[in-house]
């Protein structure tokens, strides 16, 4: 008997040895869980930290917002989570004084967020997909308590098992995939998703400009409905604790149609919004501005949440709250508004001058040959090659230019302690181009030459500030488009194939938001 | 309490662990089993218990009356007593809706009325089961097959043993009361092929059952929504979900009982290999076969009263397990083309079998064995489609859009609509395609003794894969497809 009993308990310990390795493989939701780990592991201060759902991830336009004010942001949100366990993860970051951002701690906020029960069990999925961060956590067994049964508890106590449940795909990967959301931004946030309204989607919500309209007056006219006990226990929580840790704390709520439409949480929002009044804390509504806006049915990808038109719509306006709440200088200004008003005519696949910032916004749809790319922080991106034999490079689409005039390209490079070369190229039509390339270790520029019809080739490397290298290339140009191309190189190659096949894998890093290409005067 | 809930997870270890310190004194392991019993009855409901402890309690008395009565009258009034106080239960419990719906269908045939409501009735948990298995005592007692005990806390804890409770193996006291006088001395191996069971029978409910059990509650919940091999796949598909789910608690309650040293009889023989309608009922759900065989059949008068009354008798009996399986047409149309095609078969197998000979079509080759399972497969399948259809208009609402042809879904996304993505879709196929295997190797090679004769570091491989395509691929969790079918029965 005591043999059988021996066998057992050694069957169930490889059991759950072999279950905790294949878990450390799987994690349901990459978003929150690498950036959780970038956030506790690199101890890197940011500027901005965003808690809360979906909607956090898919109406904040960090990339703009950041490009625009100067700012470093990190997304802590995950889907359909539960404030309670925003709360957890809240409890969590603010135990560690490190992880405090400089600006402003950014909290979607929603009735919706506070619902008790949704018998669903994608939704239960989900909350654990934020509640497997919390694994060190005192938080972890009450949110367990709150969430859970102890029937789940095989699902609770294993990602591998939950990995093979009914989770909805999309959220489901392994840690060395990124492909659940298209587009994704290297910081959390889901900016990519181009999907619109289908036609019996915007035939359910035919009059939502009545309600548009009438939404604030809706609300301030609808009785307040308090939130339960414990939803504003969780809610005063935060405001408190961010209160004495020193903490900015700002609540939004992003645009969504639901919202528009639930009449029912009409009360919920008005006490929401004079709870958070009588606490003193910022806060903004952004569905009392949906006209202000501009949103329209082509915004949204559901009723909920914005598409990848959406966010850029919203992006300005969050970029003036912002500045105007925390009392920001707008640093670098990428006219926000005109691109709003430009959106009908704007076409993504040709970029000018003028929408050129956008293109940038967008560094995973750039052209990538032979080039594996790797986000380092929400500013910079490794690029290496993935192989010797072949060409490697990163390109920009198709520049509309003025023929005869000269452009200069300009982009930058963190400074590297080792040796290391990029190659920097204005293309037009072949053999048309100019090519510079940089010692970005010594900062020199190691030669400059023009091809075919281009002319008055010029390069210059500068330091921009500590650790960052600024490599600007120009030339008088031929041909109504362009391209920019950059790339690692090494010192064998020669200049005018500076992205051909090469002795080592190297590689660089740039910081693709900071590409320039601009018109300049003779 | 479901086998395969956590609550089962954690009952089981505990029961099975006092069991074997409590083995030594047989009271105290038997209270323990009718502890455990009765707990893991009233889990569910706990009210419900009295039912048990009623149907024990009137069979243990009479039992022993019957055995003391002089008279055959006697005998037969006291049986009466029991049959009446067991099948009152089972018949109001089960079928006074169906009666009430029935009264109300007919006299609405004739125009009138009724102004009679259903009763709110909660059917309890393998009622039918225990109410057999308690029936075949007194009736095997008339019939001075059986003496009956003295030992209450054995019958008690034989009526109530949880293994087998609410969906068998329904067990003949000859076989399994004995069982309960007896001390059973821990044997390494019963223990480890009782484990091996459980594990087997979890694979089945959990990796095959529950998961085809989705895309036959989509298609047989939506008859409209689907048509042609829809219809044709969730029907082949509720062919293996039931197979698996009554196949895998017969296994799980034999695997149960024997860690505990008891001996339950075998309930399914790899019934879709039958190469006839009377051999499934052979290999299907053995122990209600061979019940109604000896207690109904064989009181009908068998086979001995001529061919027409034979076929007579082999039509009610599986009427009345139509019915037995459920209070509604569906079931008793169930039955009945079973009883049809047996009926059938019997009275055409001369000539049958001289044509196949004929034709060369020989059920001992590999040919004639595929080309009867596939027709025998096929019967049962059809039957299948009135046993699980909610209603009669809906089997008939599938059965006249299986002609569609929609063969396209095959070649669409669409197949995938049916509640099981391409991932999940594979893991069943390949799941069916294994229990098929090993069913097949288990006719030609015992599989238990097979494993036991390989070297240690194969058979723990088994062990983990067996415990891990549980865990990782199981569909578990509190939901409907997580209950066993039979316990409705």
């Amino acid at each position: 008997m005591l043999k059988f009993y021996i066998k057992s308990l050694l069957l169930i310990i490889i059991t759950v040895v072999i279950l905790k390795v294949s878990d450390s493989f799987i994690i349901h939701d990459e978003l929150l869980h690498y950036n959780i780990e970038k956030l506790y592991k690199e101890k890197d201060s940011c500027d901005f930290v965003y808690l809360g759902n979906s909607l956090t991830r898919r109406s904040y336009n960090a990339p703009y917002i950041d490009s625009t004010l100067n700012t470093k942001s990190i997304c802590l949100a995950s889907e359909a989570q539960h404030f309670y366990l925003t709360n957890s993860i809240f409890e969590d970051f603010i135990e560690n004084k490190n992880l405090y951002p400089n600006k402003a701690l950014i909290i979607t906020l929603s009735p919706w967020q506070f619902k008790v029960l949704n018998e669903q069990k994608w939704w239960h999925f989900l909350q654990m997909s934020a509640l497997d961060e919390l694994s060190i956590s005192k938080n972890y067994f009450s949110n367990i308590k709150e969430f859970y049964s102890y029937k789940d508890l095989p699902k609770i106590f294993s990602t591998t098992i939950r990995f093979h449940s009914e989770i909805p795909s999309q959220i489901v990967q392994t840690s060395n995939k990124m492909k659940v959301f298209n587009n994704i931004d290297p910081n959390g946030f889901v900016l990519g998703i181009n999907s619109k309204l289908n036609k019996s989607q915007r035939e359910e919500k035919k009059g939502i400009s009545s309600y548009i309209d009438s939404y604030t007056k809706s609300i301030a006219e609808t009785e307040q409905k308090e939130l339960s006990d414990k939803s504003v226990e969780v809610l005063l929580n935060v405001i408190e604790k961010c209160k004495s840790k020193g903490i900015k704390l700002i609540f939004i709520t992003p645009p969504s149609i639901d919202a528009l439409y639930y009449s029912g949480e009409f009360g919920q929002r008005k006490f929401i919004k004079e709870l958070l009044k009588s606490n003193s804390v910022s806060y903004i509504d952004f569905n009392e501005k949906f006209k202000e806006i501009g949103l329209t049915f082509d915004d949204f990808n559901d009723f909920a949440h914005l598409n990848k038109e959406g966010n850029r719509k919203l992006a300005p306006f969050m970029v003036d709250f912002l500045a105007e709440t925390l009392d920001i200088e707008i640093k670098k200004n990428i006219e926000p508004k005109s691109e709003v008003i430009d959106e009908g005519v704007l076409d993504t696949t040709i970029i000018n001058t003028n929408n050129l910032a956008k293109h940038v916004l967008e560094f995973n749809k750039w052209g990538k040959v032979g080039i594996v790319s790797k986000w380092l922080n929400n500013q910079e991106v490794q690029i290496k090659r993935d192989a010797k034999v072949k060409s490697s490079f990163v390109h920009t689409g198709d520049i509309l230019v003025e023929e005869g005039e000269i452009y200069e390209a300009s982009i930058k490079a963190k400074l590297s302690s080792k040796d290391a070369y990029i190659g920097l190229r204005i293309l037009g039509k072949y053999p048309d181009r100019v090519d510079a390339v940089f010692d970005i270790k010594n900062q020199k520029v190691l030669g400059v030459n023009t091809y075919g019809n281009f002319t008055s080739g010029e390069a210059n490397i500068e330091l921009s500030k500590k650790n960052i290298i600024v490599c600007k290339v120009k030339s008088r140009v031929k041909g109504e488009k362009l391209k920019v191309l950059l790339g690692p190189t090494s010192i064998l190659n020669k200049l005018p194939s500076w992205e051909a096949q090469t002795d080592i894998k190297n590689a660089v890093t740039i910081l693709p938001l900071s590409l320039v290409f601009k018109k300049v005067n003779d | 309490m479901l086998f395969n809930s956590v609550d089962f997870a954690i009952f089981f270890p505990i029961v099975f662990v006092l069991y074997w310190l409590l083995s030594r004194n047989l009271t105290s392991r038997n209270i323990l089993i009718l502890v455990a019993s009765y707990l893991f009855y009233g889990w569910w409901d706990y009210r419900f218990l009295s039912l048990i402890i009623i149907s024990s309690l009137v069979d243990f008395v009479v039992g022993k009356m019957i055995y003391k009565a002089e008279s055959k009258k006697n005998k037969k009034l006291l049986l009466c007593i029991s049959l009446i106080i067991n099948l009152g239960f089972l018949f109001y419990f089960k079928y006074t809706n169906f009666f009430i719906d029935s009264f109300i269908n007919a006299f609405a045939l004739f125009g009138k009325e009724l102004n009679i409501t259903a009763l709110n009735i909660i059917l309890p948990v393998g009622i039918s089961f225990y109410t057999f298995q308690t029936l075949s005592y007194t009736i095997d007692i008339y019939r001075n097959q059986l003496k009956p005990t003295n030992d209450a806390l054995s019958f008690f804890s034989f009526v109530a043993f949880f293994p087998q409770l609410v969906a068998g193996p329904i067990e003949r006291a000859s076989h399994l009361l004995p069982q309960f006088y007896v001390k059973h001395k821990f044997n390494y191996n019963n223990v480890k092929t009782g484990f091996l069971l459980i594990g087997f029978g979890l694979f089945k409910k959990m990796v095959i059952a529950d998961r085809a059990a989705i895309v036959v509650n989509q298609v047989f919940n939506n008859p409209e929504l689907y048509s042609g091999v829809e219809v044709v796949l969730a029907t082949i598909l509720f062919a293996f979900q039931i197979y698996c789910d009554f196949s895998a608690y017969s296994d799980i309650a034999i695997g149960a009982a024997r860690t505990m040293g008891f001996d339950l009889m075998k309930n399914f023989d790899s019934p879709y290999f039958s190469k006839s309608i009377t051999e499934f009922w052979r290999r299907w759900h053995i122990s209600l076969s061979t019940w109604f065989r000896d207690y109904v059949y064989i009181p009908l008068g068998g086979s001995k009263k001529g061919k027409y009354k034979t076929y007579a008798n082999l039509f009610i009996v599986f009427v009345v397990s139509g019915l037995w399986h459920g209070a509604a047409a569906t079931f008793l149309i169930w039955g009945a083309i079973h009883g049809f095609i047996i009926v059938l078969e019997k009275a055409t197998n001369k000539e049958r079998k001289k044509i196949y000979n004929k034709i060369g079509l020989l059920s001992n080759k590999f040919s004639g064995k595929l080309f009867f399972s596939m027709i025998t497969f096929s019967i049962v399948c059809f039957a299948w489609i009135f046993f699980r259809a909610p209603s009669f208009d809906t089997a008939m609402t599938l059965i006249k859009s299986i002609p569609t042809n929609n063969f396209i879904i095959f070649f669409t996304d669409d197949l995938y609509k049916l509640g099981l993505d391409r991932y999940q879709l594979v893991i069943l196929t390949l799941a069916i395609i294994t229990l098929l295997m090993l069913e097949i190797i288990n006719r030609r090679k015992n599989l238990v003794v097979f494993l036991k004769n390989q070297l240690f570091v194969f058979r723990w491989m088994v062990y983990l894969s067996i415990i891990f395509i549980i865990i990782v691929f199981g569909v578990y969790g509190d939901n409907d497809t997580s209950q066993f079918i039979y316990f409705q029965f």
